[in-house]
C-alpha cells in the first residue's frame, strides 16, 4: 500500500480563533473579578456566581482525571466524603475551618486511591459504572454512622467561611458575600493554574499518550498504571476541597444531596460540554450554563430547568465534538 | 558480549502453541533479521522480549538480568524498545510530540519539558528526514512517514536493543532503500537491533545473521545467504508441507 500524501490538516485552531478565545479569555476574567462592584453587591446575584464558581472548581477537578481520558460518573462520592469530613471536624473537634478544608481534601484523595485501586482495571464504559457504583460506599457509611453524621438527616449549623486576619485588618467571608465570592474564585483560579501547569509539563503529554495509545505509552516507559492513579486522587483531592467549600457556604448538608447523582453528573456535562482535553473548558461550560439555568431557565421551568445540562450534553456531542473550548483550539 | 538472551522461551495461547523451546543470543551491536511466514510467531516473539506477553516458559536475559515477567515500562527503561506492526502512534500528537513523550519517559519521569528536549525532538525528526512534519498530527502521516516516526519515538527512548516489527511491509524499492540506509544509521549509532522481516526485503541486506521461525519453531540460524538456502527455510516460505527425514514436528495452525 502506498499512501498517497495528503495535505496537512493542522488539529489547532486557526490564528483568529485562538487569538478571539484568547481575548475572551482575559475580558471573563475582568468580568468575574469586577462582579462583585458590578452587580453593586447583590446578593442573589453573587450567591449565583459563587455557585457558578464552585461548580466551575469542581469541573476542573473531575477534569484532572478527565484527561487521562477516563469518564467519572462518581465524583459526588469525593465532594461529599470532603463536605462531610470538614463539616465534622469543624463541629466535632472543633478545628479551624482553615485546617479541616484542605484535611477534607487529603480524605477524598485517599477515598480517590482506595476507587482507584478498584476501578483501575477497568476502562471507557466499565470504568465508568463503576465509579458509579462506588459512590454507595461513602454513602452507605454516612447515612449509617448516625451517632456521628445524624444519618440522613443531615448536618445543620455548620460553621461557616473562615475569617481572614492581616494584622488589624479582617474579613469575615462567613459574613460577606462579597468575600465568600472572592474566596471561591480564588479557589477556581488556583485549581485552573494546577490543571495549566499539569497539561504543559511532560505529564500532559503522558496522559494524552496514554489516552490515545496505551500500548504505545507503556512501550515508550510512562507508567501507566501509576498516572492514573495519581490523577484520579489529585482529582478526588480538588472535589473534596470543593465539597468542603460548599459545606460551609451552605452550612447545611445531608447525605441525599451531596452524595447525590446532581455532583456526580454536573462535572461530568460541564467537562465535557467546555472540552474535555482543555484547561479552560470545564470552567468556561460553568460560567455559561449554571447562571443560564439560574437565570433563565428555573424561573421559567421551575419543575424541569435542569433538562438543560441534558440538552447542552446533546449538542455539544452533536456540534462540538471536541468540547466548546476544544473549537477554539486545542488544550489552551 | 552477549546482550540479549533466550532460553528455552515457549508461548501458549490456550491449547495453541505459539512459540516453542527458543533459543537464541543477540551479541551486542549485531544486526539480527526475524523471518518467517506468516503467523511463524514473529511478533509473538517480539511482544515476549517487550514485555507485552510474558513467556509460558523459559527465561530471556538482556545484559544478564532476568527480564520476563518485568512490565513493559521497566523494560523500556532498561533498554529496549519497539516499533510496531501496525500503527500505534499517538494518532492526535504532533510528530515532535510523540517523540518528545519518549524522551521523557524513556529512562524515567522528568516532569519539566526544557527547551533541549525540544531541540532533541527535533534532531530525532531530521535523522528519520521528517524536519518539516514536526507539527503534522501523526494520524496525518502518509504509511512511510508513521513508520519512520515510529522509529525515531522508539529511539528517543535510548535504547541498546531496538526490535524492529516489518518497518518495510509493503514498501516500494525506492522506500525499501530508504529504510535500509535508515537502520544502517541506527547500526552505526551503537544500538543492537532485531528486525522482523517476513518478505526479506529488508532483512537480508542489514543483517548480520537471521532468524527463521516456522509455526513458532526455529528452523534455522546464521548468516542471511545460509539461512536462506536452509531447505526447512524454503519449504516453510513455499509452503511445503511434506515429511522429510530430520523434518521437525509441527504444532497445528491456529486458523
Ligand atoms: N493473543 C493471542 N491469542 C491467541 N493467539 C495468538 C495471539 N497472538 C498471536 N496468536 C497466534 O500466534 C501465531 C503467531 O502470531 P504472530 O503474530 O507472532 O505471527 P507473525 O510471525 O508475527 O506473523 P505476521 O507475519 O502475520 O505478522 C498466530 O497463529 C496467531 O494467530
Ligand atoms: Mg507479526
Amino acid at each position: 500500500m502506498t499512501a498517497a500524501e495528503r495535505p496537512v490538516p493542522y488539529s489547532t485552531a486557526p490564528r483568529e480563533r485562538r487569538t478571539a478565545a484568547r481575548g475572551g479569555m482575559l475580558l471573563t476574567f475582568v468580568a468575574l473579578a469586577a462582579l462583585p462592584v458590578v452587580s453593586g453587591q447583590n446578593g442573589y446575584v453573587l450567591q449565583v456566581y459563587t455557585q457558578t464558581l464552585l461548580l466551575a472548581s469542581l469541573a476542573l477537578a473531575w477534569n484532572v482525571l478527565g484527561i487521562s481520558g477516563a469518564v467519572s460518573l462518581g465524583h459526588a462520592a469525593f465532594f461529599g466524603t470532603g463536605a462531610y469530613v470538614s463539616a465534622l471536624l469543624s463541629t466535632i473537634q472543633d478545628l479551624s475551618v482553615w485546617i479541616t478544608i484542605p484535611l477534607a481534601g487529603v480524605f477524598a484523595a485517599a477515598l480517590g486511591m482506595l476507587a482507584g485501586l478498584i476501578c483501575m482495571r477497568l476502562r471507557g464504559a466499565y470504568f465508568a459504572l463503576a465509579t458509579l457504583a462506588f459512590v454507595e460506599i461513602p454513602r452507605v457509611i454516612t447515612t449509617n454512622w448516625d451517632n456521628v453524621t445524624q444519618g440522613s438527616l443531615g448536618l445543620v449549623g455548620l460553621p461557616g467561611l473562615p475569617v481572614l486576619h492581616w494584622g488589624d485588618w479582617r474579613l469575615d467571608m462567613a459574613a460577606s458575600s462579597t468575600a465568600a465570592y472572592y474566596f471561591v474564585f480564588a479557589y477556581a483560579v488556583m485549581v485552573l493554574c494546577i490543571v495549566g501547569i499539569i497539561q504543559r509539563s511532560s505529564f500532559g503529554l503522558a496522559f494524552q499518550a496514554l489516552r490515545e495509545e496505551e500500548t504505545a505509552a507503556l512501550s515508550i516507559g510512562i507508567p501507566v498504571s501509576a498516572l492514573r492513579l495519581l490523577a484520579l486522587s489529585a482529582s478526588a483531592f480538588f472535589a473534596g476541597i470543593c465539597g468542603a467549600c460548599y459545606a460551609h457556604l451552605v452550612r447545611y448538608i445531608e447525605p441525599g444531596l451531596v452524595y447525590g447523582l446532581y455532583f456526580s453528573a454536573i462535572p461530568m456535562v460541564l467537562a465535557i460540554c467546555g472540552g474535555r482535553f482543555t484547561i479552560l473548558g470545564p470552567a468556561l461550560a460553568a460560567l455559561v450554563i449554571y447562571p443560564l439555568d439560574q437565570f433563565v431557565f428555573h424561573p421559567l421551568l421551575p419543575a424541569g430547568h435542569e433538562f438543560l445540562y441534558g440538552l447542552a450534553l446533546v449538542l455539544t456531542v452533536l456540534f462540538f465534538p471536541k468540547g466548546f473550548w476544544g473549537y477554539f483550539g486545542r488544550t489552551s | 558480549m552477549s546482550l540479549l538472551t533466550l532460553h528455552a522461551v515457549s508461548k501458549t495461547f490456550g491449547d495453541f502453541t505459539a512459540l516453542k523451546d527458543i533459543n537464541f543470543v543477540l551479541d551486542e551491536g549485531e544486526v539480527v533479521g526475524l523471518v518467517g511466514p506468516n503467523g511463524a510467531g514473529k511478533s509473538t516473539l517480539l511482544n515476549v522480549i517487550s514485555g507485552r506477553l510474558k513467556p509460558s516458559y523459559g527465561e530471556v536475559r538482556f545484559d544478564n538480568v532476568l527480564i520476563n515477567g518485568l512490565k513493559p515500562q521497566r523494560i523500556c527503561r532498561l533498554g529496549i524498545s519497539r516499533t510496531f506492526q501496525s500503527s500505534r502512534l499517538f494518532a492526535g500528537m504532533s510528530a515532535s510530540d510523540n517523540i518528545l513523550a519518549a524522551r521523557l519517559f524513556g529512562k524515567g519521569c522528568r516532569p519539566r519539558i526544557t527547551g533541549q528536549d525540544r531541540d532533541a525532538a527535533r534532531r530525532a525528526l531530521a535523522f528519520v528526514g521528517m524536519t518539516h512534519k514536526a507539527d503534522t498530527p501523526a494520524g496525518d502521516l502518509t504509511l512511510s512517514e508513521q513508520r519512520r516516526l515510529d522509529l525515531a519515538r522508539a529511539l528517543a527512548t535510548r535504547p541498546r536493543l531496538l526490535l524492529l516489527d516489518e518497518i518495510a511491509a509493503g514498501f516500494s524499492p525506492v522506500l525499501v532503500k530508504q529504510a535500509v540506509s535508515l537502520v544502517k544509521k541506527v547500526r552505526a549509532r551503537g544500538v543492537t537491533i532485531l528486525i522482523i522481516d517476513h518478505f526479506l526485503n529488508l532483512s537480508v541486506r542489514v543483517s548480520d545473521r537471521l532468524l527463521a521461525l516456522d509455526h513458532g519453531e526455529k528452523v534455522a540460524a546464521g548468516p542471511p545467504a545460509e539461512v536462506l538456502r536452509n531447505p526447512d527455510v524454503m519449504r516453510a516460505y513455499l509452503g511445503l508441507r511434506h515429511e522429510g527425514p530430520g523434518h521437525t514436528s509441527r504444532g497445528k495452525h491456529a486458523g
